[in-house]
């Protein structure tokens, strides 16, 4: 049988199985790099040309969506292209003009040379490398960049959903002709390039024997020419990766990766070893220490599990080398994200806070950290002994990590960002200890809360969350700070869970004079102020209709110099047709719960006290407030914050899909209609306008269909038929009104009704 | 007047009842398949005439595979099939594999435009190897509730593509598909193609079989009486490693056998399946450290004939085919023609 090594079986339906980190996908979700809570700072370590790779590869491909912004210019390939252009000018043109250049459309390039070689000028340019051409001088770098255009077409990815190909026999005659004009060119510079043209042709077509032999003929040599010299070598890497040479391979793209920041991705993602054998040929390829280093580095960071391998000989290499420190710091990381809690689902009220973690993987990272300390040799002191104090810190050595921070902060200096993280880790370490709270446990963790919760990143408020976090445990049986400690360690929204909420407790927390320092602390920290609470209360008692009572409350935000929560509309007004953004965007005026309270009492007692047309008109505008404070309605947040019923706690969820309750009769209930049916009811009883008695009847149907959706019932025609009492009443009573026909014409329900039964 | 028998119902009568009962004892007619999974389709001299000797003339293979491209946003075909020799006595059926992610991106104009991209990308390679549409596709998709709706909707919409108006449709279904066809749809094809393997849970280290289960396959087996879609057979013959690192399955060697890793020095044997990391070092590409295991899942002959025997009893959609799935040679190595026979033969 033949040797299957032969082709690389791809991963196929059996080998796809983990389903994918989808950061990107419909729902949204934490990207990989932030999923777990992360108060240790990759950024302390000053390494901008690694930044990119302190994280997963996720952040290779989507860049950083942290506070801290990547130069993307780093590793752009046009950047580096120019670069090259400008050594090769030795600084003559500035980049812009060279860019312009390069990158110009083809005509134009065609243009520039029939002009520099008749010597008229077809068009005036403002570019000094265009006029130089035009000039009829350096023609043969612009001959180098016309054919570079002519040879683009070749080395692009087709088009993924095509079985086309590469034009192979085009592509080979291109190759044979940079061969022949590299050996035509005196100029070492556009030798040079013709050379990677050729190289590059021989790669895309697939002639790897080709690529490399072009490579030994016409590249080998030109390092100290150009820094193109690295773009060809990684081609020639390429070339020994397809052809399973992976120990060449690997080093050459070490090579690549210290060598040219546009390429280290590609270097990276091309970097494999299968065999020990691989990797000791690999080694074995190296020069010098700094090429050994760099190989280190590639094989710790593509298999984290060699990580702490490839730290032990850096460490021996060199226990200075920056790529060490970029080890150390992905190893951190990685650490953190296993034994740091996941963001929202990770805090558990049942659970210890941060438990100490043991592992052969912390044991070892600190055994290489303490090796580099001892050694005396690394340059960044205070970044060591912060990494070494945050892995104390998650084993719970509480002592060791105190004294390596206090190295760590004498080290560091006026470096802002160690000296935050080294707060971070001070007030977790500190809280660690602590089991309850009283004065001196307040006054010990207050100065690092406060410098903690101004983070300046999302690592320091990580920390704060954390340590917010353990502080909730703490107060668990105190319902005001539990809250607060909870709400800033989890972001929770109080407003949710209203109903439930502690509303004359923290009220009477945020009334009082005489906070100690951590309560004053709480209190400034805390999403709601006493407004918030105030309104919070009132829309409690809303909810309840307890209408007096939260005109009471209301009264107060404005005694306070607050300002009552606006409506959306006046919810005294109806339509046939609920449509909640067409009633906002129309409401032009200003109504807010004050004067929802002023209207129900005000109507209430109108329909107490009045009859005949003047009470219908009161019953009818009562209607339409209860109809529209309702979850149904256009002013749902009179009484409630969300109308999403996934904050509501009034459904369940059996597995497949969410299931209305079954009406319990709570009038309070925000899917309650039967206060709005009534004085609908009352509204058409009342009055002798036909027509306004239709439309009552019309409208009390609109509520008994909301009562059939929150039944709970089957639905079926028996279900339906006794929900329909208000459209049997419409149709037998008042069939000769025009409410009835527009009814018709509008409500496909009531139509179908009509038509059916 | 008593008349004897008429000689012809001894004429007539015999012969048609020879006729039925030979009818009776006939075999059930099964096509004998393969899949052939690799990116190259180059077999040997020797491979096809084993296959022919066999009596296979049917070969699945696999076109390309559609998985979701995180860059780009978009749904990207790879493994694409490349050098193709196309022997003369096979019959070659495309197979396209689609990750179920893709679906979740897609919305359902999406779907209907990736839809067209893979027949039209599907005949543009089947149109290298024969000038004939294909007699059969077969899609293989591991949909969920989620994606359901659009996976029906995308074969739907492939069944228009009008060079394909001919061709046989079959999906893949899994048995969990097939146990619950109420929850989980039946694809809107001609044929299903039940894959009965890959039944247990991969990632669970403590697992014994996840290939293949008896009891598991069992249970799934008798949740249906009857499939609404005529099903074939595909039956695996391979053997893969599964790695754990701290209990975590961190990847899957395929193919691996056991006795590789008995040459390995950086493992040691555990028991006849499981082997533990003694040092740290490279293996096949992967930095394995100690304590580090891998569980060979193997489907050997005994099993892969268990297997077939187990499954028979439910497939009574003849002409049935049956399609091992695959033909690497790394594989079938390890079978007798003897023995891959009898899987087949355990159908007939």
């Amino acid at each position: 049988m033949k040797n299957w090594t032969r082709s690389f079986p791809l991963l196929s339906s059996l080998l796809i199985l983990f389903p994918a980190q989808t950061g990107n996908s419909c729902g949204w979700f934490y990207d990989d790099d932030e999923i777990s809570y992360r108060p240790y700072n990759q950024y302390i370590i000053d390494l901008p040309e690694w930044a990119w790779f302190y994280y997963s590869a996720h952040a290779l491909d989507f860049g950083d969506f942290t506070d801290t912004p990547f130069d993307y210019n780093l590793y752009s390939q046009k950047e580096e292209n120019i670069r090259f252009w400008s050594d090769y000018y030795q600084g003559k043109y500035a980049e812009a003009f060279i860019s312009e250049m390069v990158y110009a459309d083809p005509s134009d390039l065609k243009q520039l040379w029939d002009d520099g070689i008749s010597k008229k000028k077809s068009q005036k340019w403002s570019n000094p490398l265009a006029q130089r051409w035009q000039k009829g001088e350096g023609l043969n770098e612009l001959k180098y960049l016309l054919f570079a255009h002519e040879v683009v077409p070749y080395v692009q990815e087709l088009d993924w959903w095509s079985n086309e190909t590469q034009d192979l026999e085009t592509m080979h005659i291109l190759q044979e002709q940079a061969v022949d004009l590299e050996a035509q060119e005196n100029d070492p510079g556009i030798r040079q390039r013709y050379a990677f043209q050729a190289i590059r042709l021989a790669h895309y077509a697939g002639n790897f024997d080709d690529c490399l032999l072009l490579f030994e003929q016409l590249a080998k040599n030109t390092a100290s020419v150009n820094d193109l010299y690295w773009w060809c070598l990684s081609l020639k890497a390429g070339a020994h990766l397809r052809k399973g040479e992976f120990a060449s391979a690997a080093y050459y793209n070490a090579l690549v990766f210290e060598h040219s920041r546009a390429k280290r991705q590609y270097a990276l993602r091309d970097f494999y070893i299968d065999s020990d054998a691989t990797w000791q040929q690999a080694l074995s390829m190296c020069r010098n220490e700094q090429e050994q280093k760099t190989l280190w580095l590639m094989a710790g960071y593509k298999q984290p599990n060699a990580a702490p391998m490839c730290m032990e000989a850096l460490l021996q290499l060199d226990p200075a080398a920056p790529e060490l420190e970029l080890l150390i710091t992905r190893e951190a990381e990685q650490i953190q994200r296993e034994y740091l809690p996941e963001r929202d689902f990770g805090l558990q009220t049942d659970a210890p806070w941060l438990p100490p973690a043991t592992s052969d993987r912390i044991a070892r990272l600190q055994q290489i950290l303490q090796a580099g300390i001892a050694s005396g040799k690394t340059d960044h002191v205070a970044f060591w002994q912060c990494a070494s104090a945050f892995l104390y810190f998650l084993s719970g050595d509480e002592a060791s990590c105190d004294a390596a921070l206090a190295i760590a902060s004498k080290q560091a200096g006026n470096d802002e960002r160690m000296q935050w993280q080294i707060t971070a880790l001070q007030t977790l370490n500190t809280l660690r200890s602590v089991d309850h709270m009283d004065a001196s446990v307040e006054k010990k963790i207050l100065p690092g809360l406060k410098q903690l919760v101004k983070a300046p990143d999302m690592f320091g408020y990580d920390a704060y969350r954390l340590a917010m976090y353990k502080l909730f445990l703490l107060n668990i049986e105190d319902p005001v700070r539990a809250e607060i400690c909870m709400n800033q360690a989890k972001y929770t929204d109080p407003q949710a869970i209203y109903l439930d909420y502690p509303v004359d407790e923290m009220i009477a927390f945020f009334r009082d004079k005489n906070l100690s320092p951590m309560d004053q602390f709480l209190h400034d920290v805390y999403s709601n102020q006493l407004p918030d609470l105030l309104d919070m209360k009132a829309t409690v008692q809303m909810h309840y209709q307890q209408w007096e009572a939260a005109k009471a409350t209301l009264q107060e935000i404005i005694d306070g110099g607050g300002q009552v929560m606006e409506l959306y509309a006046d919810p005294k007004e109806i339509h046939y047709y609920d449509c909640h953004d067409c009633d906002h965007m129309a409401f032009e005026g200003h109504y807010d719960k004050m004067d929802l309270c002023n209207d129900i009492l005000s109507l209430e007692k109108k329909v107490e006290q009045t009859t005949g047309e003047e009470k219908a008109e009161a019953c009818h505008l009562l209607g339409n407030i209860y109809y529209n404070i309702s979850h149904f309605g256009n002013s749902w947040m009179a009484t409630s914050y969300y109308l999403n019923t996934t904050f509501f706690d009034y459904y369940s969820w059996n597995g497949d899909e969410h299931i209305w309750p079954i009406a319990d009769d709570d009038p309070n209930s925000v899917f309650d209609n039967t206060k709005a049916l009534f004085y609908y009811d009352q509204a058409a009883e009342l009055t002798r306008d036909r027509e306004f008695a239709a439309y009552n009847v019309f409208l009390a149907a609109k509520c008994e269909q909301n009562m059939m959706y929150i039944s709970g019932a089957p639905d079926n025609v028996e279900t339906t038929l006794d929900y329909r009492t208000r459209f049997d009443l419409l149709r037998s009573d008042y069939k000769d009104t025009e409410v009835y026909l527009d009814a018709i014409d509008v409500c496909k329900y009531f139509a179908y009704y009509v038509q059916n039964y | 007047m008593h008349r004897p028998v008429s000689r012809a119902f001894f004429v007539l009568f015999i012969p048609i009842f020879w006729a039925w009962s030979s009818c009776a004892d006939k075999q059930q007619e099964v096509i004998r398949s393969f899949y052939h999974w690799q990116t190259t389709l180059d077999l040997s001299t020797e491979e096809i005439q084993e296959l022919s000797s066999l009596g296979v003339h049917d070969l699945y293979v696999k076109y390309f595979d559609v998985i979701w491209d995180e860059e780009a946003a978009q749904p990207r075909p790879v493994a694409k099939l490349q050098t193709v020799q196309v022997p003369d006595e096979l019959s070659i059926h495309p197979v396209i594999f689609l990750t179920n992610e893709t679906l979740e991106h897609l919305d359902m104009d999406g779907v209907n435009d990736l839809a067209w991209r893979m027949c039209k990308l599907m005949d543009q390679i089947h149109t290298g190897l024969s000038k004939d549409p294909p007699a059969i596709i077969q899609i293989d998709c591991d949909w969920t509730a989620g994606t359901r709706d659009k996976y029906f909707q995308l074969l739907k919409q492939m069944q228009t593509y009008k060079r394909f108006e001919e061709t046989i449709w079959s999906a893949t279904i899994r048995l969990h598909q097939y146990a619950y066809p109420q929850q989980t749809g039946v694809p809107p094809v001609d044929r299903g193609l039940l894959m009965f393997y890959n039944m247990g849970n991969i990632e669970d280290p403590d697992a014994a079989h996840s290939i293949y289960d008896p009891s598991t396959a069992e249970a799934y087996l008798k949740q249906t009486d009857h499939y609404p879609i005529p099903l074939d057979a595909g039956i695996a013959l391979f053997s893969w490693g599964l790695y754990f690192h701290h209990r975590e399955l961190q990847q899957i060697f395929y193919p691996l056998y056991a006795d590789e890793l008995l040459k390995e020095s950086l493992f040691t044997t555990v028991d006849d399946t499981h082997f533990a990391a003694t040092g740290e070092g490279y293996f096949r590409g992967r930095f394995v450290q100690p304590g580090d295991t891998i569980r060979i899942e193997s489907m050997s002959p005994e099993l892969g004939l268990k297997s077939a025997e187990q499954l028979s009893p439910y497939l009574h959609d003849h002409p049935l085919s049956v399609i091992l799935y695959h033909t690497d040679p790394v594989i079938l190595q390890h079978y007798t023609h003897e023995e891959l026979d009898s899987v087949f033969s355990a159908f007939e």
